[in-house]
C-alpha cells in the first residue's frame, strides 16, 4: 500500500481510519501499512490521543439563572445608552438618503401650504373700478339680461315691468 | 429607521391640517341667504354711485372709441352696436333698468354667477310661466317684508311654484324695483 503521508491527496485515509470509517478491507491494509510505516504510525496515534481527549472532555455546566442574567445586561445597557444616541446609532446603520429626500419634500409641501396664499384683491369702490372695454361687455350682458327678465311684453297684465 | 420616516409623514400630515381651512370653504346652502331681507336702517341694498355704463355715456366720443378699440373688430362692432341701443332707450326704461343693476351688482360674484344662471332658467320656461312668475314677483316685491316672508312660506306659495321657481322670484322680487 503506498503511504497516504507520502502520497498526495491520501491523507483523508489515515483520518477515515481514525474515525473508523473505513470498510473492514482497507481498513486491514491501513493496519497493516502503520504496522510497517513508523511516520504513518506517529501520526495515527498523535490523531487518536487528541480524539481521546476531546472525548473526555466536559463542558462546565451552564449557570441556572445564565439567560437571566443576560437579558438583564441587555435591558441596562439598553436603558444606560442616551435616546440621541440610540436614535443616530439606528440612523447611523441605515442609508439615510430616501428619508432625507422625503423630508425635504415634506418641508417643502409644509412651507408651500403654510406662505404661498391666494391673493386678495384689493375691494374697489363702485364707481371708480378701471374701465375697459371687456368690463363694458359684462355690464351690457347683465343689463340686457335684465332687461330680458323684465321685460313688459308679457307682462301687460302685471303692468308693472 | 420607522422614526425617521415617519417625521415626513408627520409633517404633511400638520401642512394639511394647517391648510384645511384655508382651502375648505364650503359653498353656502343658499347662496341669497339673507339678501332679500330688509337692509338695516342706514344701508342702501342696491349700490350708489355711477354704473360703467353711465361713465361710458358720460365720456366724450373719442374716449369711448378708444375703449372700444381694445376688442377686435368684431366684437368692437357688436359692442358699439350694443351700446348704441342701451343709449336709444326711453329714459324711463333706463331708470328701471339702471335700479335693476344697482341691485344685481350689489351681488358677490358668486351670487351674481348663481343670478346669472337662475334668470337663464327662467327665460327658458314658457312664455305663460313667466308671467305668472313675473306677476308674482311683482306682487312680492310690493309687500312688506315680513308679509313678503309669510307669502313665500305659505303653503299656497310651496304648491304653486316648484322649488326653482321659488329660488328665481326670491331673486326676480329682489331686483324688481319697488314703485
Amino acid at each position: 500500500m503506498e503511504c497516504p503521508i507520502q502520497a498526495r491527496g491520501k491523507k483523508d485515509l489515515l483520518l477515515d481510519y481514525c474515525a473508523h470509517t473505513l470498510g473492514a478491507g482497507p481498513a486491514a491494509q491501513m493496519e497493516a501499512h502503520i504496522a510497517v510505516c513508523p511516520e504513518c504510525k506517529a501520526w495515527t496515534e498523535a490523531h487518536m490521543r487528541t480524539w481521546t481527549l476531546l472525548d473526555e472532555w466536559e463542558a462546565p455546566p451552564v449557570s441556572p439563572d445564565f439567560d437571566r442574567r443576560l437579558r438583564e445586561r441587555i435591558a441596562m445597557e439598553r436603558e444606560q445608552t442616551p435616546w440621541w444616541k440610540a436614535i443616530w446609532q439606528s440612523v447611523a446603520a441605515r442609508p439615510l438618503k430616501p428619508a432625507l429626500s422625503m423630508a425635504l419634500v415634506a418641508l417643502l409641501l409644509l412651507a408651500g401650504l403654510l406662505f404661498v396664499r391666494p391673493r386678495s384683491t384689493p375691494p374697489v369702490r363702485p364707481g371708480h373700478e378701471a374701465i375697459d372695454a371687456e368690463r363694458v361687455e359684462k355690464a351690457l350682458d347683465d343689463v340686457d339680461m335684465l332687461r330680458q327678465v323684465g321685460s313688459a311684453e308679457d307682462t301687460k297684465d302685471a303692468g308693472a315691468m | 429607521m420607522r422614526l425617521v420616516c415617519s417625521i415626513p409623514a408627520l409633517l404633511v400630515v400638520f401642512g394639511l391640517l394647517v391648510a384645511a381651512p384655508l382651502g375648505a370653504q364650503q359653498p353656502p346652502a343658499d347662496e341669497f341667504e339673507g339678501l332679500d331681507a330688509p337692509p338695516p336702517p342706514g344701508a342702501p341694498r342696491a349700490l350708489a354711485g355711477p354704473t360703467i355704463l353711465d361713465r361710458l355715456e358720460r365720456m366724450r366720443p373719442e374716449e369711448r372709441q378708444r375703449l372700444f378699440d381694445q376688442l377686435p373688430p368684431e366684437r368692437r362692432k357688436r359692442l358699439e352696436e350694443r351700446f348704441a341701443a342701451y343709449e336709444a332707450l326711453p329714459q324711463a326704461e333706463k331708470d328701471r333698468l339702471r335700479r335693476q343693476y344697482d341691485t344685481f351688482r350689489a351681488l358677490t360674484p358668486e351670487q351674481k354667477q348663481a343670478a346669472r344662471r337662475l334668470f337663464l332658467r327662467f327665460l327658458q320656461l314658457p312664455p305663460g310661466r313667466r308671467q305668472v312668475l313675473r306677476q308674482e314677483a311683482h306682487r312680492l316685491s310690493e309687500m312688506p317684508w315680513p308679509r313678503r316672508q309669510a307669502r313665500m312660506a305659505s303653503p299656497d306659495f310651496q304648491s304653486r311654484y316648484t322649488p326653482e321657481e321659488r329660488q328665481i322670484l326670491r331673486v326676480l322680487a329682489m331686483i324688481t324695483p319697488n314703485p
